[in-house]
């Protein structure tokens, strides 16, 4: 009968702390059904459990993934968290152990039976929950990295899997040989230990991944800083040709007033100086309002992809009547929506005969807001459709874009997107609000 | 009475505006007239703070003043938020967007061919003067507002509505837009009934729904999104 209430105390207990565990992970409240089912499923564990022993994990595994499977039709992704909740509760049920024993037990004298049971599964309990919750800030930011591919997801796995090997061949060898109580402690604090290191040389291994990703991107920084040096120095050479060609201009025009050919003049008029101006106003000095942007990174980013754009014959205008300095948002982040805007306009102008790609950056009393305009073909997807991971209108695994933005306008509170599809015109609007 | 303001430091330019208008507006016979022709942007001010209404504005953005034509737009948008603002400017000008979205700017007359201009100022007034006599139907419309900018949706023209779950942001999306700011679907829904939180993220309206698909719980919207319906949701189309 002990058993039984005990049994019955930790399935309790467990479907509270494994709930608590999954849901932090998964960001998503289950329906009572599923808490039923999770229930359901550890009573049952704890039916096998006197028959197969600490095998009965495995059907809890199982079971747990289907079930989730069934309900968000991912598999990798709910096994890492399921696999990652049962070693911690495992250690946690150790942890438990050695504090009950060795610390409880020596102030407050030994206690036998349920009341063991309870104070146990209690304190495997707050273990869960309080690791849950300080796990699920890093966990969350690991799936929303973007530096997440299905390959890294399935080496975690393989880790998670192994690790879960080690630990339970280890309980399993234990309860076979029959070894007592401290030595099992021992046990439990040397996989805590094993675990710990793991995560740490993981995480090390992360950090050094998101290092070079960063090293990777400066660089990129600096040669874009690079073409935009050597872009003003044309432009510079240009003026100088033009200054040359007004001022040769203006002595040929004194010529012909100094001899009173009125008609001359007017003729040479027509004939050059009409030319020129028109040659000035079609220069491309439109970009010299990128002088403008005071952020590094968007200067390099802009100048980067107006050249790339000009190599495949696309015009793209800057407008930026105001000095920008600073921006109340990641210039990363920034940086990774406007390539991806712009890389999408540039990619359809392809597509047409009379591109035309404009970014404006208004400044205004309260926000900055940036508009990224281009001509655009008649059939175009809905928004929703643009904005599904992985979607592209270039084929498959190609679309890491529009949902890559949508991700960062969801974690900043003060950036407003807006996108329009109007008449052959694709307009996406970004605005930060200061 | 449409009133029409010319501001334009050029006397070339301004006095074939005052022309071009006047003989348009006798023309058409148009209830209009052109009260203020001036070079002192100042003047402008002065009048739309008098007296608040709806004008049609001719605006130098070069007037060589202290003042810019962006800043002195600006300014008058506080009077005068609905009123139509033209601008002339002799270069092609750079800030195209920035006058188009921040100003609302009807339009831009490029200085230069004066047959153009004319043809320009002809179709300025013309807008303004339909836009002006046109009154919005009594058509609901609701405000999507953030740090004081606001915008207006039309409640016909939200086909549904969705939260991302974290920072409490919702998108709404229109036929020709999608705007993603800081709300909650409960703004929505009590808006009007047409409006049905048929998921916990999913608000969708009744008179855009193409059908219902119950078996796999979506609903496929005219526009040919689809929107997940919970199993409650599900009581609530009949």
């Amino acid at each position: 009968v002990e058993l039984l209430i005990g049994w019955s105390i930790q399935a309790l207990f467990m479907v509270v702390g494994a709930m608590a565990f999954t849901e932090e992970f998964f960001e998503r409240k289950f329906s009572w059904y599923l808490k039923v089912m999770i229930f359901v499923i550890f009573r049952v564990e704890s039916f096998i459990f006197p028959i197969v022993g600490q095998l009965s994990i495995i059907f809890t595994i199982i079971t747990w993934t289907g079930l989730l499977f069934w309900q968000t039709k991912k598999i990798v992704v709910n096994l890492i968290a399921i696999i990652l909740t049962v070693l911690l509760s495992v250690v946690s049920s150790y942890l438990a152990q050695v504090v009950v024993l060795e610390i409880i037990f020596r102030i407050i004298g030994t206690i036998e039976g349920v009341g063991y049971m309870v104070l146990l599964q209690t304190i495997t309990f707050i273990f869960v929950v309080t690791s849950a919750t300080m796990l699920r800030k890093p966990y969350k930011n690991f799936l929303s990295s973007e530096l997440l591919t299905s390959e890294l997801l399935k080496w975690v796995l393989g880790f998670l899997v192994l690790t879960f090997i080690v630990f339970y061949t280890d309980i399993l060898v234990g309860a076979y040989l029959g070894f007592s109580v401290y030595v099992l402690l021992l046990r439990g604090i040397q996989l805590l230990l094993y675990l710990l290191l793991m995560l740490g040389i993981f995480y090390k291994l992360h950090t050094m991944y998101k290092k070079d990703k960063q090293n990777e991107i400066e660089r990129m920084q600096a040669e874009q800083q690079r073409e935009y040096l050597s872009h003003l120095e044309t432009l510079y050479e240009e003026m100088r040709g033009l200054h040359h060609d007004y001022r040769n201009l203006l002595f040929g025009f004194e010529g012909y007033l100094e001899s009173g050919d009125l008609d001359g003049a007017r003729a040479y008029h027509a004939s050059n100086i009409q030319r020129v101006s028109s040659a000035l106003q079609k220069a491309d000095f439109g970009k010299s309002q990128l002088k403008n942007i005071g952020i590094p990174a968007v200067k390099g980013l802009l100048t980067a992809q107006v050249m790339n754009a000009k190599a495949r014959g696309v015009d793209v205008k800057i407008e930026c009547p105001e000095p920008i300095d600073g921006v109340r948002m990641d210039a990363l982040d920034l940086c990774k929506c406007l390539g991806i805007f712009l890389d999408n306009a540039i990619e359809e102008s392809l597509h047409l005969n009379d591109p035309e790609v404009t970014v404006a950056f208004m400044t205004g009393a309260e926000d900055l807001w940036i508009v990224v305009r281009n001509n655009c073909r008649d059939k175009l997807p809905t928004v929703k459709q643009m904005f599904k991971r992985g979607f592209s209108s270039k084929g498959e695994g190609r679309g890491l874009g529009l949902d890559n933005v949508a991700q960062i306008v969801k974690r900043t509170p003060n950036v407003q997107m807006e996108t329009e599809i109007d008449t052959q015109k694709f307009t996406q609007h970004l605005r930060i609000y200061t | 009475m449409l009133e029409v303001v010319i501001c334009e430091d050029d006397l070339e330019t301004k006095k074939l505006m005052e022309e071009t208008i006047k003989s348009y507006l006798e023309f058409e016979g148009l209830d209009g007239s052109v009260v203020l022709s001036t070079d002192d942007p100042y003047a402008v001010l002065e009048l739309a703070k008098a007296q608040q209404k709806t004008r049609l504005y001719f605006l130098d953005i070069d007037l060589g003043k202290k003042i810019s034509g962006m800043e002195l737009a600006r300014e008058l948008r506080h009077y005068d938020p609905t009123g139509f603002i033209t601008f002339c400017t002799s270069h092609s000008h750079l800030a195209y967007m920035t006058f188009t979205y921040r100003i609302s700017a009807l339009d831009f007359i490029q200085k230069g061919d004066r047959n153009d201009m004319r043809k320009r100022i002809r179709e300025g007034i013309q807008v303004a003067y339909t836009r002006y006599g046109y009154k919005p139907k009594s058509s609901q419309r609701f405000k999507v507002s953030i740090s004081g900018s606001h915008q207006y949706v039309d409640y016909a023209d939200i086909i549904y509505c969705e939260t991302m779950t974290e920072e409490r942001k919702i998108i709404i999306t229109t036929p020709k837009r999608s705007i993603t700011y800081v709300g909650t679907l409960k703004e929505i829904v009590d808006l009007d009934e047409r409006f049905i939180l048929c998921h916990r993220s999913y608000v969708v309206n009744r008179d855009h729904i193409d059908y219902v698909d119950r078996k796999n719980k979506l609903v496929y919207m005219k526009n040919g999104d689809t929107c997940e319906v919970s199993r409650n949701g599900l009581k609530l189309f009949k």
